[in-house]
């Protein structure tokens, strides 16, 4: 195997992926969310008396739970499949690099758009709330610890999404039902069956970092390593699954 | 040889079988909905999770009569809107979309259809797929109960059943329009249906999230909303914090403003705008 | 049919292969055997060009059977993608790409950079002609102009084969002529082995004399496209004869050797003729019409496309 060749074409397709997905029709999406979360955080905070709790809260909420599972499966589920039925993902299965690469250069690019939307409808949000009540350190704090939130929950989520991509052939459909039925519903269920949610694992790790808000009282963590562990584990195993799904799969 | 010009006469004809090409329409909606395998494991999840419970605990509980409050604890806690809401994402999300992905406009409006036909054949078909989960099942409990009452004040059991089955086509009608509106809006029917659901559990997002600073806000939730109305209707009553002028207005204009948008953007679809 | 292992050395060599799409068979028991040069694939839609093209190309694994390109087995084998270039009959070019960034994508996944890349999409655009439309979105190009998009992304990395998937198709007649020019160009002069499919005979002959016709899954018969050729003259010909007094010549046409069957259409004015030897009955023809005294105002044949020869061959 030739290394330089693996790592031009993962280098290759990341490029291209990145840039079809963060300026391609997909950021009119980026750009409505976070218009749309502007607006409820600002009139938050403009509703705010306790803008520390409040607006943890509302990044807890709006942020982690909702958006960062919701943007994921809109980038992610659709990403490989739709080259799929659009047959353009041809001339990325007859080029000289093994698929389960060329799977790593489909996930990159999906993690780094994810970030950026997420980092950027993050930042709108946490300015348009804490605007109201002066940016202090305190505030700060909770921009960047949500920010690693979300930038671990990229990777996760990007993982997660990318493999369903692969597996079925409605993967929006399953992306749904996982994002809003599996994650919402069983993920705010009390006792352990929540965790076996992403959002718990992330939720754990704000628990221990952040210090404001229903989430540092949280009382259901998991411990900050087993949730590390347990983060990291998974994408390494979709990441796995879904290369050697890829590197499988017939494309007629 | 000089060119021939082509002379163009409009058609000025009437318009016949209107009501048969309607039905054809809702029939063929209807056939493939209910034969699609998405649809029939959402109806049997729904029935499981919504109606049986409350059918074997009416058959088995003995009760004087049919009370609105037991309706109202049945169709509004929550369960049952979220699964018509999931049901009408899958139901509505092919049915304009599909269409503009294959181009069967054409072949529809090169016919002579009006635009108000195409949609209300659509709407019909998807109106009877969404009635089966959101009117029937109701009514049949609402009748079972009634058949299984201890009392004899029919007429009050049946004024609640009255008011079932009016619950049941509220529900039925509510997410039909706002479907078929987003679906009007893409040519992929997954988009149109994370976009269908996504729209109501937005709006039941920010409505919780606002809910901390005005109770008022439950109101644009489609799930509270629908839920504040079910007990209005069956119990009479409102929480106080509710307005019910704006509870009735958002809950129609939910139903109109989609249907009067469709409409105009088929209009413009089928001109090529 | 049998594979012959004389000849040079094969580019492609199937042996009883056979692919199904659960119950739908795309190939079954198919052999072949492609020496260097241009070969052309012809045959019906959904005869399995394009299965056999994608089990070429490693997009899909054999069920059953073997089959090399260029020494090598093509499934999960991305080092032989270095050595073919594919252009597939359908619409694969990214819509929300222009033509440069997609040739571009393309030549990196081969390991092409900087000014030779640069200088490689320029040599190549110039050569299917769409160095003007190279940096417009590829989603706004005409069927032609995708076709040649689609070639040029195929020949980027120079390859040794080039497989051409119904190239010709879609396209206007100008169109194919230039597309029909570029193939023999590009075997000719720049050296590229091709294979290049269509349903129509007569544009696989302009491009080639070695043809294999492809039928129900199944490679029936290849050789040079003269024996193709023979052999849809030994097969009888649906001849239909329209004109005045027909009938008179329909009655003289019953007496000759050469006529299998001979029955009326809609009306006496038209008649459809079989005949097992075309030769003799398109010499035979003109003197029987004078000796009928009939005049006739069209004649055309039936069986221009290959179903007929295809039937035959499979014994149907």
């Amino acid at each position: 195997m030739d290394l330089k060749r693996v790592l031009d074409g993962i280098f290759a397709l990341t490029l291209h992926s990145t840039k079809k997905l963060l300026f391609g029709k997909k950021a009119i999406i980026t750009i409505l969310v976070a218009v749309f979360v502007a607006a409820v955080m600002g009139y938050a905070g403009s509703q705010s008396h306790d803008a520390l709790d409040d607006g943890t809260n509302l990044m807890d909420t709006l942020i982690l739970f909702f958006f960062m599972p919701v943007m994921a499966m809109i980038f992610g589920s659709a990403l490989i499949r739709d080259e799929i039925d659009d047959k353009s993902i041809t001339h990325v299965a007859t080029a000289p690099l093994d698929r389960a690469f060329s799977y790593l250069g489909y996930y990159l690019p999906l993690v780094i758009a994810v970030a950026v939307s997420m980092v950027a409808i993050s930042s709108v949000g946490v300015f348009a709330f804490f605007g109201q009540h002066g940016f202090g350190s305190e505030a700060l704090q909770i921009y960047v610890e949500f920010l690693a939130l979300v930038i671990i929950g990229s990777f996760v989520y990007s993982s997660l999404f990318l493999a369903i991509g692969v597996m079925f052939n409605k993967p929006v459909m399953v992306g749904l039902f996982y994002a809003f039925i599996w994650e919402g519903y069983i993920g705010s269920l009390p006792g352990a069956i929540q965790n076996a949610s992403v959002k718990h694992y992330l939720r754990s790790l704000g628990s221990e970092w952040v210090d404001f808000g229903d989430i540092s009282r949280w009382d259901q963590a998991s411990s900050v390593w087993g949730s590390t562990a347990l983060l990291l584990g998974l994408t390494v195993f979709l990441l796995v699954l879904g290369a050697y799904l890829f590197r499988e799969k017939e494309l007629a | 040889m000089g060119i021939n010009p082509i002379e163009y006469h409009p058609w000025k004809g009437n318009r016949t079988a209107q009501n048969l090409r309607l039905y054809v329409i809702a029939r063929s909606v209807f056939r493939h909905k209910t034969r699609s395998i998405g649809v029939i494991i959402l109806l049997i999840l729904g029935f499981l999770f919504v109606h049986t419970l409350n059918l074997i605990l009416i058959i088995i509980v003995p009760h004087e009569g049919l009370e609105g409050s037991d309706m109202s604890s049945y169709l509004g806690n929550g369960t049952f809107v979220v699964f018509a809401m999931l049901l009408a994402a899958v139901v509505t999300s092919d049915l304009i979309s599909e269409d503009l992905a294959n181009s069967s406009f054409v072949l529809y409006f090169s016919r002579a259809l009006k635009i108000r036909d195409y949609l209300a054949g659509k709407a019909a078909g998807a109106l009877l797929v969404m009635g089966i989960f959101c009117a029937l099942p109701p009514v049949i409990v609402a009748f079972v109960s009634l058949l299984t009452q201890t009392g004899d004040d029919y007429w009050h059991s049946l004024g609640v059943l009255g008011e079932t089955a009016l619950v049941g086509g509220l529900v039925t009608l509510f997410f039909v329009p706002f479907g078929l509106m987003i679906s009007s809006f893409t040519r992929r029917k997954s988009y149109a249906a994370v976009g269908t659901f996504m729209s109501f559990f937005v709006l039941f997002i920010v409505s919780n999230v606002f809910y901390e600073y005005d109770k008022g806000w439950r109101i644009i939730s489609p799930i509270d909303s629908l839920s504040i109305l079910f007990t209005w209707l069956f119990e009479g009553d409102v929480p106080t914090y509710i307005n019910e002028g704006a509870l009735l207005a958002i809950v129609a204009s939910l139903i109109i403003v989609p249907a009067a948008v469709v409409y105009f953007r088929l209009t413009r679809q089928v001109v090529g705008k | 049919m049998t594979v012959q292992d004389s000849g040079p050395k094969p580019i492609i060599h199937a042996e009883a292969l056979s692919k199904w799409y659960g119950e739908v068979i795309g190939l079954n028991n198919f052999a072949l055997r492609v020496t260097p040069g241009i070969t052309g694939i012809v045959g019906p839609n959904g005869s399995g060009k394009s299965t056999f093209f994608k089990l070429v190309l490693g997009l899909i694994k054999p069920n059953a059977g073997s089959i090399t390109v260029l020494g090598q087995r093509p499934w999960k084998n991305p080092d032989l993608h270095s050595s073919i270039g594919f252009c597939p009959d359908y619409e694969s070019l990214p819509a929300d790409s222009t033509g440069r960034e997609y040739l571009t994508l393309i030549g990196k996944l081969h390991m092409m950079h900087g000014t030779a890349l640069s200088k490689r999409i320029q040599e190549t655009v110039r050569l299917v002609d769409m160095g003007k439309a190279l940096d417009r979105k590829t989603e706004g190009y005409s069927k032609g102009m995708k076709q040649r998009m689609k070639i040029a992304g195929a020949l980027l990395h120079d390859p040794e084969l080039l497989i051409l998937d119904e190239p010709l198709s879609g396209t206007d007649p100008l169109v194919r002529k230039d597309l029909m020019d570029l193939i023999k160009r590009l075997h000719k002069e720049h050296g590229h082995d091709i294979i290049v499919s269509s349903h129509v005979l007569f544009e696989i002959e302009r491009m080639t004399h070695n043809v294999a016709l492809v039928y129900m899954g199944r490679a029936v018969a290849s050789g040079d496209i003269s024996e193709i050729r023979n052999l849809m003259d030994r097969h009888p010909h649906n001849i239909v004869i329209e004109g005045e007094r027909i009938t008179a010549l329909a009655k003289l046409l019953l007496d000759q050797d050469y006529a299998v069957s001979v029955s009326f259409n809609d009306n006496k004015n038209s008649v459809t003729v079989q005949v097992s030897r075309p030769d003799d009955f398109f010499n035979g023809l003109p003197s029987l019409i004078d000796r009928g005294q009939c005049s006739v105002s069209k004649m055309y044949s039936l069986d221009d496309n290959l179903e007929a020869v295809f039937k035959y061959l499979v014994g149907r």
